[in-house]
This record gives C-alpha cells, structure tokens and sequence, in this order.
C-alpha cells in the first residue's frame, strides 16, 4: 500500500502540472517546469523501483523495542517470565528463541491455520531438550482485547495471544501486514533481538516446520 | 515553436510512461491478494430510513444456501442480525463475515440467526465466500433490483453499495438495534455482542 499511496500522490501532483503547461507559457517557464516533471519521474521511477524490490521483512530493533501489555493471565505471565509488569518488550521474555504468530481473530487462513500452530506449540513443550527455550506468542492485529480472547477459547490456545488493537505490528513491516505471518528471533540479550525466519501464510506441516526450528536452534547452538 | 513542440512532447510521453508505472503497481499488489483496494471512502453515503421500535421492513433474497432467505421465515420464532457489507473481493469485508463465523456459539446463546447481504450476485458472493470455509449462516444477494433492500433500510450508497451496516431485529420482527459503521472498519465484535446479549431469548 505504501507503493500505491507515493503512485497516487504522483499522479495527482502530474495531473496538475500537466494543466498549468500550455503553448501560451514562456520559455523559461516550460523549460523549469519541465525541470520539475523529469525530477518527479526519477523520483518516481526509484520509489517504483524500491517497491519492486522491497521484500516482506520485519525491522528487528524496532520490534525488539516495542512494547505490549502484559496478557492477563498468570499463568501466560509465567510462561513469557514477565510477571509484575504493566507492559513488557520482546526482548525481555526469558527464552532462547520467541515464535511469534502475527494473526487476526478475522482471518480465515488463521483460523484454519490455529489448529496446526497448536500442534507446532505441542512438540516444542513436549521435547524435554526444548521445552522453555522456544517461547511461543502471538499478536492479533487490530484485534481487541475480546476478539483475541474469542480466538484464544475458540482454539483452545494455550500460549499467550495479546491484542494489537492500534497496529502497533504494522509499523515494524515493510510492506501491509499479512497474516498469518510467523517470525523465528533470537534472543541474545533484552537489548538485542535477530530475525532468523519469516513464513508468511499458513503452515501446512507442523513436523516439517518443527524439524526447520530444530535446525535453525543446531546451528546457534 | 519547435522547442515548445519537442517538450510537449517530451511532457507527454513521460506522463503517459509515469502513469503506466503508477497502474502497474497497484494491479501487481491487488493480484498478490486476488482482492480489489478501493482506498478509503467516505465513511457514510446514505440516509438511514429505520429507527430503534420501527418493524422491520419485511424481505426475500436469493440465499446462497439455494432458494430464498425472508425475514418473515424468523417472526416469532428467532432474533436477527442483518450485516450489510458493502462488496464482495474488498479487504475489509472479506474479513467480517469470517471472524461472526467463529462465534455461532455467541448467536446460538443470544437465540439468533445471521444473515449477511451485499449487493453482489450469486455466483460472485459463491465464489468469494468459499475462501472463508464453511459459513453457517445465511448469505444473500440483495443484486436484483440492484440493491433494494438496502434501500428500503436507508443504506444504498450513492455508488450502488450498500453500507457496512449491522441492524438487529428481535423476535417479534422490531428494530432493536441499528448502526451504520465506517465503511472503511471491520465493526468491532465485542459491540455486537453486547447488543445481541440485549435481545429476548
């Protein structure tokens, strides 16, 4: 959408030029216009150009300092090791690697995804060489409080989703958020946070995703 | 003369190159999604013609499910809620269905049933809806007369759509509850359940 946005400000911003220029102008007039047409055009064509290559990536730093709320249950507090804050940055869970699922309550690929990401969160918590050191968490994008609730007993999820009413996730992404989008980040201190992994869509193959984690863990390791 | 010509020209050829650029762009983002973006619109384009206490404006679509959904068919019997949504293939409104889609259970406890309307065809509401699984609730197609039961409400646009409306009507066929959203906002869920917690069981 921002690719957009920059095209139609170009255009409407052409469309005026291209009013005022008449044969009845003078030359100098002509000449500085046309000045300013060819610096919007390659202008133009960069910011096309930057939009093509543009990939879906995630700003770490800025995720990194981000903050959220801490969920409401206890026991999802226990879980990330943020007890007894108001709110909390991702840098702060105790974990080696956070799974981050960017979702929507309103997002059908999510829902049908929900049960898969469920499984993926089994096998972490039921391998004793990883259990706590993959820390699952998801972010419902412009979802309420009440609609992640509704995704989280719906699903039966029992890792902590937060809301995201205000799109905070947004501005960390390069491109309009897409969901589901899964992100793999180390942790290397509360202050230093790599993106390892990003899938954007569903995934289809909870063991296939697992063994990737596994080998992304091995290799840190 | 000839100066003036050449940069006309010139003027010419890099607006026509700049806007294909524009277009291409746009028509690249909106296949990646398979949906239309129309960009925000004014939030509201009509003038609602029901009031909370009124009847209900009686009426029968073409359902999705085969056959024809009426209001009628709930008198006496269940609570309703109407979600207008403006069209088929735009980012918003492929959203809202599916996320009342995962609370049959909120409208099952509230003794209420959902029907969604747009102004758009049979064959286009089956295609778009088959991305949002297996809807248990009514879809209909308010296309032809283009958009008549829509107007009869007081919420057809001036473009032809209807407005991203929710009009819930108890039992006994009476507006309870009626609201014209921002066409470009997914209403929020926990609203809607506040006032279907309102309705006779």
């Amino acid at each position: 959408m921002p690719c957009l946005w920059s095209g139609q400000k170009n255009v409407r911003l052409l469309l005026k030029l291209r009013g005022l220029l008449s044969p009845k102008k003078d030359y100098k007039e002509m000449n500085r216009k046309l000045m300013v047409l060819v610096f919007i055009f390659v202008q133009s064509l960069s910011i096309f150009g930057l939009c093509m290559a543009q990939e879906y990536k995630i700003d770490a730093k800025a995720l990194l300092e981000t903050k959220f709320s801490v969920p409401e249950e206890i026991a999802d507090q226990k879980y990330l090791g943020i007890a007894e804050k108001a709110e909390f940055s991702l840098g702060q869970i105790k974990a080696d690697l956070i799974f981050l699922e960017i979702f929507s309550m309103y997002c059908p690929v999510c829902q049908k995804d929900a049960p898969i990401v469920n499984q993926l969160f089994h096998m972490f918590e039921s391998d004793p060489n990883l259990k706590g050191k993959v820390k699952f968490i998801g972010i419902g994008t412009g979802n309420t409080p009440y609609e992640v609730g509704v995704f989280k007993k719906k699903f039966n999820i029992k890792f902590p989703l937060l809301p995201d009413d205000d799109f905070k996730v947004q501005k960390l992404i390069s491109q309009e958020v897409r969901t589901p989008t899964f992100v793999l980040a180390r942790v290397k201190s509360p202050t230093q946070v790599e993106v390892l992994k990003i899938k954007v869509g569903e995934i289809k193959d909870a063991q296939e995703f697992f063994d990737s984690v596994k080998s992304v863990l091995n290799k840190g390791a | 003369m000839k100066t003036r010509i050449s940069c006309s020209k010139i003027i010419n050829f890099l607006f026509v190159l700049l806007l294909s650029f524009q277009v291409s762009s746009a028509q690249s983002e909106d296949l990646k999604d398979s949906l239309y973006h129309p960009g925000i619109l004014k939030s509201t384009d009509s003038s609602l013609l029901i009031k909370v206490g009124d009847a209900a404006p009686d009426f029968s679509l073409p359902d999705l499910k085969g056959g024809k959904v009426s209001l009628g068919d709930f008198k006496g019997k269940q609570n309703v809620v109407l979600s207008f949504v403006p069209a088929a293939w735009t980012p918003v409104c492929s959203q809202q269905w599916p996320g009342y889609n995962l609370v049959k259970d909120i409208f099952d406890e509230n003794n209420a049933t959902l029907i969604g309307i747009t102004v758009d065809n049979i064959p286009t509401l089956h295609a778009w809806t088959r991305q949002m699984g297996n809807l248990w609730f009514h879809v209909a197609s308010d296309f032809w007369p283009h958009g008549e039961v829509a107007r009869k409400y007081g919420i057809l646009r001036s473009d032809g759509v209807s407005e991203r409306a929710t009009v819930l009507i108890d039992k006994n066929g009476v507006v309870s509850y009626v609201e014209v959203h921002d066409i470009n906002a997914i209403p929020r869920l926990e609203d809607l359940v506040k006032e279907l917690s309102k309705l006779p069981k």
